[in-house]
C-alpha cells in the first residue's frame, strides 16, 4: 500500500502512525530525533537482554579522523559499540557488492555515496528503514526535496545522510572588484562583473578575466598567467558536472518510458557550453580531479572555479594558497528556459549510511543512522573541522560553529541554496554503467574528437542498450517514483 | 688500450644513463617520503630538501604510528591523520606470503624432479599447468568469493570441523600457493633437468638411497636454482592485489590493500604516506636480491643454455 | 602392525622411509598435493565462472543460483561488442610495445653488463630494483612523476630549455604511451635478468673458436652467441607476455582507462563489467574468451619453446 502514496502519502502515514492512538504506544519516547533513538537503542539492548553489543561499519577512509569520536559518544550514551573497517571510497562499491554475494554478515552498516543505493537495493544487501523510523520518527522534512528523495528508492526509505556536497561556483573576488576591471567589463557587456545568473555569463566572465604572466591586467601586473576557468574535465569526474548543467535545461534524462531525452536541443547545448568553456581552462584540467584543481585555483592560477563546497576552507587555509580572503562564493549558475532562469547544481558524491541486511542487529544498526543524521548531531557532524559532511539543512545556516568553519555565514547560505536546487545523479539501478556511457562520450566531446551532437547520440544509444538489459520494466517503474518524489524538482519530459 | 678505454667509458655511459631510468622514479619516491602534502606535488618542483620544502617524518610517523596521532585540525592535511597502522599489513604480508613462496617452492619442486625422472603426469603436464597464468584473475575472483565463503556450510555438511577460507590466513595461502605453482613447476623442471642423471645413478650404485641421493646430490647443484624461484614468487605473491582485496579483510590484510587506503577528498591519493610505505616495503626485497646476487644470475637462464 | 608391540620411534621412521624409497610412490606421491590443491581449490572456482557464463546474472538481479539461463548469449553479446574487441586490440598492442621495449632494453643491457669488470655489481644491484617493488606502489609513483606539473615535465623542460608540458595521463595518445612506459620500467629488470643468466651460462669454447678462426665481435654475436640464446628469448617472451596481457595495475592507477577509453585494456574492461555494472555473466563470458585467446597466444610461444628445447635435447649427449 505504502508503495502506491509515494513519499508525501508516507510521511502522511507515518504522522497518523504517530498520533494514531492505535499505534501510539510503538513510538520510542524521546524529545529529539537524538533522544528517540538512544532510547530506541537502549530499548532494543533491554530486549535482547545484553548491556553491551558490537556492530561494524564499512567505512570511507576520509572519515577515519572525524568519524571515530561520535562512535565513542554513542557507545557511551547506549553501549552500543561501532568497529569500522576503513577502505578507500573507489574501492567500497566493489566491496558492497562482494558482500551481497558472499552474504558475510561482516558489516551491519556501510557508509558510501548517494548514488550507490539503487544497486545496493536491487542487489538485496540493504533493508528498508521504513518500519525503524515510524518508530523512531527521525525528522527531515527541512532537507531540500531534491536531496531527500535520494534517500528512498521506489518508495521506501533506505538510507540516511549528514552530507550536502553539492557543487558551488568561486570567483576571484579580488579580481572582480579592480575597478578598471569592472567599468571595462561593463562597457563590453553591459552589466558589472559578479556572480552570474547563467552559464553563458560565467564564459563571459572567463573569456575577460584572463591572461598571460607579466601583462597589465586592469591596473596590475600578473605574476603568472591566469586562466579564465576551472570545471571538471577529467574521466570519473565530468559527467557529474555534466549532470547539474543539463538539468538547469529544466528536462529529466528520461521520459516515462525511459527513453533518454538527453540527444534532445538541451543535451547537446550542455555538451556544447562545457566544450566551449574548456577553451579557458588550463589544458592540464582534463586529468585533473579535485586534488589537482583545488591547489591550482588556490595558488591564483585561476579566476573562476565549480567545484565542492569545501573549496573556500581551503582556499583560504591551505598551505602555499595566495588568495586567502580573495573568495566570492556564487550560488551555480542556470539557463533560462521559457523566460525563466533555472539555476541547478548537483550532487556528486554525497556520504550516506545504510543498513545491512546480513546485520544480526539492524535495529541497532538503525538507531545509529537515525542519531548521528539527526538535526542536532548532523549539525555537529557538518560544523566538525576535521569531517567534510557539507551543509544541507536550512537551520545550518544559522549555527555559529558551521558558520565559522566555513569562513563566513554568507558562503554557508549560499551553499544551502545551491543545496536547495541540487539534483541527485541518475538514482536508478545500474547507474554506474549509464554513468560510463555518459563519461567515455563527454570525453570524446571534450577532446574535440566528436562533435556535441554525436556524442550526446551515442550516448542515448548506448542508455537504451542498458535499459533493455537491465529491464526497462523495473527501469520504469522506478523512474517514475524518482520523478514523481521531486528529485528533479518540476524539470519536463515526463 | 685506447680503443678498450673508449668502449669502457661508453658502456659506463650507457649503463649510467640506464641507472638514471631506474633510479629517478625510485629517488622520487622517497623523497616525496619526506614531504608534506603541499609538496607532493608542485609546480616549479621542488626538488632540494631544506632549500625548497621542509622536509617532515610526519608520513613516517603515520604508518608506524608512532607518538599516537599528530597534531590535528588543519583543513591542510584533513584525512591524513588516518591511523592506518603498517604494522598489521606488514606483519600479515610476510606471514602469507612466507609460508605461501616457501610451501609453493617444497611442492612445486618436489614435482618437478618427479617430472623430470619419471614424466609423471605426462609430457604435456608442465605447459597446461600453466594455464592457470593466463585467466585475468579479476573475475575468477567472484566465483572464488562465492566458492571460499560457502566452504563453511560445504565442510559442515561434512561433519568436520569449521573450516574458513574467505579472510583467514588459510585462504590466501592456499590461493598463493595454487596460483604460483606453475612458475615453480616451469622454472625448477628446467633446473632439474640440468642435473646429470649419471651423478645419480653414481650415488644409488654405492648404496644411497633416494632420498639422501636428492639431499646430497640433486639439492646442491639445484639450490641457487631454488633461491631464484623463491625470490620470483616471492615477489609475485608480495604484489598480489586483486584477489587479496576480494577474498580478504577485515581480519587479514595484505600490504597492497593497506595502501589503496590511503585517499582524501582533497589531497586525492595521499602520496606522502603511500611513498613511506612504498620505501619502507622495499628496502627488505631490494637487500634480499642484493644478497642472493648471485644466485640471480645464474639462475635466470631456466637451464636454456647447454653448459 | 600387532597391536600388542607398540613400534618404536625410529622403527616407524624406516618403515616410512622404505615406503618413500619405493619408485611408485616416489613417482605418484609429489602430483598428489598439487593435483589436490589445484582442483579443490582452482577447479571449482573455474567450472563455476563457466557456468555463471552461460547465465543473465548481475548482482543486482537477486543470487545466481536464482539467475535466469542465458546460453551462449554473453559469448555473442561480447564477440559483437565494440568495446571488447576494442580493448582486445588495445591489449596486444600494449603488450606487444611493452614487451618488445623490455626485450630490446633488457638484452642490450646484459650484453653490456654480462661479463665481470668493475662496477657490475653495483649496476646489477640498481637494474633489478623496479621489478622488486609492489606494482600499487610503482602506479602512484608515476601518477606523481607524470603529473602535467610533475618532475617528469620539469626534467624534460630542463633538458630541451622549453616549458615542456606534456600531459601525461590526460592525453589520448600520450596515456597510452605512459602506460607502456611504466610497465617498461618495472619489467625491464626482468627480461635483464633472464639475459644476463643466459649470456653468463653461454659456454665460452665454441666462442673463443669463433674468434681464433677471425670471425668479428659482431659474426660471433650472430652466428654463435644469438643462436645459443634463443631459448632464453622465447622463455622471457613467454613469461612476459603472459602477465603483460594481464596488465592492470599501471592503467587503473595513472588513468582509470580514461581519457575516453584509450588506457582500457582487457583486464579493465572486465573490471569495470563485472564490479563497477555488476554484469557478472557477461564478464565471466568475456573473461573465457580471453582465457582463449591468451591461451592460444602462448601456447604457440610454448610450442616454439619446445622445439627449441626438443634440439636441445638432441644436441644433449
Amino acid at each position: 500500500m505504502m508503495r502506491r502514496l509515494g513519499i508525501a502519502g508516507m510521511i502522511a502515514t507515518l504522522v497518523l502512525l504517530a498520533v494514531g492512538p492505535a499505534r501510539a504506544a510503538d513510538v520510542v519516547p524521546g524529545a529529539t530525533v537524538e533522544e528517540r533513538a538512544v532510547n530506541g537503542a537502549k530499548a532494543y539492548l533491554k530486549k535482547l537482554g545484553v548491556e553491551k553489543l558490537d556492530l561494524t561499519m564499512m567505512m570511507v577512509s576520509l572519515f577515519a579522523k572525524a568519524q571515530p569520536k561520535y562512535l565513542d559518544e554513542w557507545e557511551k550514551l547506549t553501549g552500543i559499540r561501532i568497529k569500522t573497517i576503513e577502505y578507500g571510497y573507489t574501492e567500497i562499491p566493489a566491496k558492497i557488492m562482494a558482500d551481497a554475494v558472499a552474504k558475510t554478515g561482516q558489516y551491519d552498516i556501510y557508509n558510501h555515496q548517494m548514488y550507490m543505493l539503487p544497486d545496493a537495493v536491487e542487489a538485496g544487501v540493504v533493508i528498508p528503514l521504513d518500519d525503524f523510523a515510524a518508530r523512531g520518527q527521525p525528522y527531515f522534512d527541512d532537507i531540500p526535496k531534491t536531496l531527500r528523495s535520494e534517500m528512498y528508492y521506489k518508495g521506501k526509505l533506505y538510507t540516511f545522510f549528514t552530507d550536502g556536497d553539492q557543487t558551488v561556483l568561486a570567483l576571484r573576488k579580488d579580481l572582480v572588484e579592480l575597478p578598471q576591471a569592472r567599468a571595462a567589463f561593463k562597457a563590453k557587456f553591459g552589466r558589472e562583473p559578479g556572480c552570474p545568473d547563467t552559464w553563458k555569463q560565467w564564459e563571459e566572465l572567463a573569456s575577460f578575466f584572463n591572461g598571460k604572466k607579466g601583462q597589465n591586467f586592469y591596473g596590475i601586473t600578473l605574476e603568472k598567467d591566469l586562466y579564465g576557468a576551472q570545471e571538471y574535465r577529467a574521466r570519473e569526474f565530468g559527467y557529474r558536472w555534466w549532470q547539474g548543467r543539463f538539468s538547469s535545461k529544466n528536462k529529466l534524462m528520461f521520459d516515462r518510458n525511459m527513453k533518454p531525452l538527453i540527444d534532445g536541443p538541451e543535451g547537446i547545448e550542455t555538451t556544447r557550453e562545457m566544450v566551449s568553456l574548456t577553451k579557458y581552462m588550463p589544458q592540464d584540467v582534463f586529468g585533473w580531479g579535485t586534488p589537482q584543481n583545488y591547489p591550482f585555483f588556490a595558488q591564483g592560477n585561476s579566476f573562476s572555479i565549480s567545484t565542492f563546497p569545501s573549496i573556500v576552507g581551503y582556499a583560504n587555509k591551505a598551505q602555499g594558497t595566495v588568495i586567502s580572503g580573495k573568495i566570492l562564493p556564487c550560488v551555480v549558475p542556470g539557463s533560462v528556459v521559457k523566460g525563466k532562469l533555472v539555476r541547478r547544481s548537483v550532487q556528486p558524491a554525497g556520504t550516506n549510511y545504510m543498513v545491512s541486511k546480513y546485520s544480526k542487529h539492524p535495529e541497532a544498526a538503525y538507531w545509529f543512522l537515525q542519531w548521528f543524521t539527526g538535526p542536532e548531531m548532523g549539525n555537529r557532524a557538518v560544523a566538525d573541522p576535521d569531517g567534510f559532511w557539507d551543509p544541507f539543512r536550512p537551520s545550518q545556516g544559522k549555527d555559529p560553529k558551521i558558520a565559522e568553519k566555513y569562513g563566513s555565514k554568507d558562503f554557508v547560505t549560499i551553499t544551502l541554496e545551491n543545496a536547495r536546487i541540487a539534483v541527485p545523479m541518475i538514482p536508478l539501478q545500474g547507474n554506474r554503467e549509464y554513468f560510463d556511457a555518459l563519461d567515455v562520450n563527454l570525453q570524446e566531446a571534450f577532446h574535440g574528437r566528436i562533435a556535441p551532437e554525436e556524442a550526446m547520440k551515442r550516448t542515448a544509444r548506448q542508455w537504451e542498450k542498458i535499459t533493455d538489459d537491465i529491464g526497462r520494466k523495473r527501469q520504469i517503474e522506478a523512474w517514475k517514483y524518482v520523478v514523481e518524489s521531486g528529485a528533479y524538482l518540476d524539470a519536463e519530459g515526463f | 688500450m685506447r680503443r678498450g678505454r673508449v668502449a669502457a667509458g661508453l658502456r659506463h655511459a650507457v649503463l649510467g644513463a640506464w641507472v638514471l631510468v631506474v633510479l629517478f622514479p625510485v629517488f622520487w619516491m622517497v623523497l616525496t617520503s619526506f614531504k608534506d602534502a603541499g609538496d607532493w606535488v608542485s609546480w616549479p618542483t621542488r626538488w632540494a630538501p631544506f632549500v625548497d620544502f621542509e622536509p617532515t617524518l610526519l608520513n613516517y610517523r603515520q604508518i608506524f604510528y608512532i607518538g599516537g596521532t599528530t597534531q590535528s585540525g588543519e583543513l591542510r592535511r584533513e584525512a591524513a591523520e588516518q591511523a592506518y597502522v603498517i604494522w598489521k599489513g606488514m606483519a600479515d604480508s610476510v606471514v602469507i606470503v612466507t609460508i605461501a613462496s616457501v610451501a609453493s617452492l617444497l611442492l612445486g619442486s618436489a614435482l618437478a624432479y618427479a617430472i623430470s625422472r619419471f614424466r609423471t603426469g605426462g609430457r604435456n603436464y608442465p605447459y597446461t599447468i600453466l594455464t592457470i597464468r593466463m585467466l585475468p584473475p579479476i573475475v575468477v575472483a567472484i566465483p572464488m568469493l562465492i566458492y571460499y565463503t560457502s566452504i563453511p556450510e560445504l565442510f559442515a555438511n561434512l561433519g568436520g570441523a569449521r573450516v574458513e577460507f574467505f579472510d583467514t590466513y588459510s585462504g590466501l595461502i592456499l590461493l598463493y600457493i595454487a596460483t604460483t605453482l606453475p612458475y615453480v613447476i616451469w622454472m625448477m623442471l628446467a633446473f632439474i633437468d640440468e642435473v646429470p642423471r649419471e651423478l645419480e645413478h653414481a650415488a644409488r650404485l654405492m648404496g644411497a638411497g633416494r632420498l639422501s641421493t636428492i639431499g646430497k646430490v640433486v639439492f646442491p647443484l639445484v639450490a641457487s636454482g631454488m633461491t631464484v624461484t623463491l625470490l620470483f614468487v616471492f615477489i609475485l605473491n608480495w604484489s598480489e592485489f586483486l584477489l587479496a582485496l576480494t577474498l580478504s579483510q577485515p581480519k587479514v590484510l595484505t600490504l597492497p590493500v593497506l595502501l589503496n587506503k590511503f585517499q582524501s577528498a582533497v589531497e586525492g591519493r595521499l602520496y606522502g604516506p603511500q611513498a613511506a610505505i612504498g620505501t619502507v616495503v622495499t628496502i627488505p626485497v631490494v637487500i634480499l636480491g642484493f644478497l642472493i646476487q648471485k644466485h640471480l644470475v645464474k639462475g635466470f637462464s631456466f637451464g636454456m643454455i647447454r653448459r | 602392525m600387532a597391536p600388542t608391540s607398540t613400534p618404536k620411534d625410529s622403527e616407524l621412521r624406516v618403515t616410512l622411509r622404505q615406503w618413500l624409497e619405493r619408485e611408485s610412490v616416489f613417482r605418484v606421491l609429489p602430483l598428489l598435493p598439487v593435483q589436490l590443491l589445484i582442483l579443490s581449490l582452482l577447479a571449482v572456482p573455474f567450472l563455476l565462472t563457466i557456468y555463471i557464463s552461460l547465465l543473465r546474472w548481475r548482482i543486482t538481479r537477486g543470487f545466481w543460483t536464482a539467475a535466469p539461463w542465458g546460453g551462449v548469449t554473453n559469448f555473442v553479446e561480447a564477440l559483437t561488442d565494440e568495446d571488447f574487441l576494442y580493448a582486445v586490440l588495445r591489449t596486444f598492442v600494449f603488450a606487444g610495445f611493452a614487451v618488445a621495449f623490455e626485450l630490446l632494453i633488457g638484452f642490450g643491457l646484459a650484453l653490456l653488463t654480462y661479463r665481470e669488470f668493475r662496477g657490475r655489481r653495483v649496476y646489477l644491484t640498481v637494474f633489478l630494483i623496479p621489478m622488486m617493488i609492489i606494482p600499487v606502489v610503482v602506479g602512484y609513483d608515476f601518477s606523481m612523476l607524470l603529473v602535467d606539473t610533475g618532475p617528469l615535465n620539469s626534467v624534460l623542460s630542463v633538458l630541451t630549455g622549453q616549458d615542456v608540458r606534456i600531459r601525461w595521463m590526460s592525453d589520448y595518445r600520450t596515456a597510452q604511451v605512459a602506460v607502456v612506459l611504466a610497465d617498461i620500467w618495472q619489467w625491464t629488470p626482468l627480461t635483464f635478468l633472464i639475459f644476463v643468466s643466459g649470456l653468463s651460462a653461454l659456454p665460452p669454447e665454441p666462442i673463443k673458436a669463433a674468434r681464433v678462426m677471425g670471425a668479428t665481435r659482431g659474426q660471433v654475436f650472430r652466428h654463435v652467441q644469438l643462436p645459443l640464446l634463443k631459448p632464453v628469448i622465447v622463455i622471457a617472451v613467454v613469461i612476459r607476455a603472459m602477465e603483460a596481457l594481464k596488465i592492470f595495475d599501471m592503467p587503473m592507477l595513472l588513468t582509470q582507462g580514461g581519457p575516453g577509453n584509450a588506457t582500457e585494456t582487457l583486464s579493465i574492461f572486465l573490471w569495470r563489467n563485472a564490479w563497477v555494472f555488476n554484469k557478472i555473466s557477461y564478464a565471466a563470458a568475456a573473461s573465457l574468451l580471453v582465457l582463449v585467446l591468451f591461451s592460444g597466444v602462448i601456447f604457440l610461444s610454448i610450442w616454439l619453446l619446445k622445439r627449441e628445447r626438443a634440439q636441445l635435447e638432441e644436441v644433449r649427449p
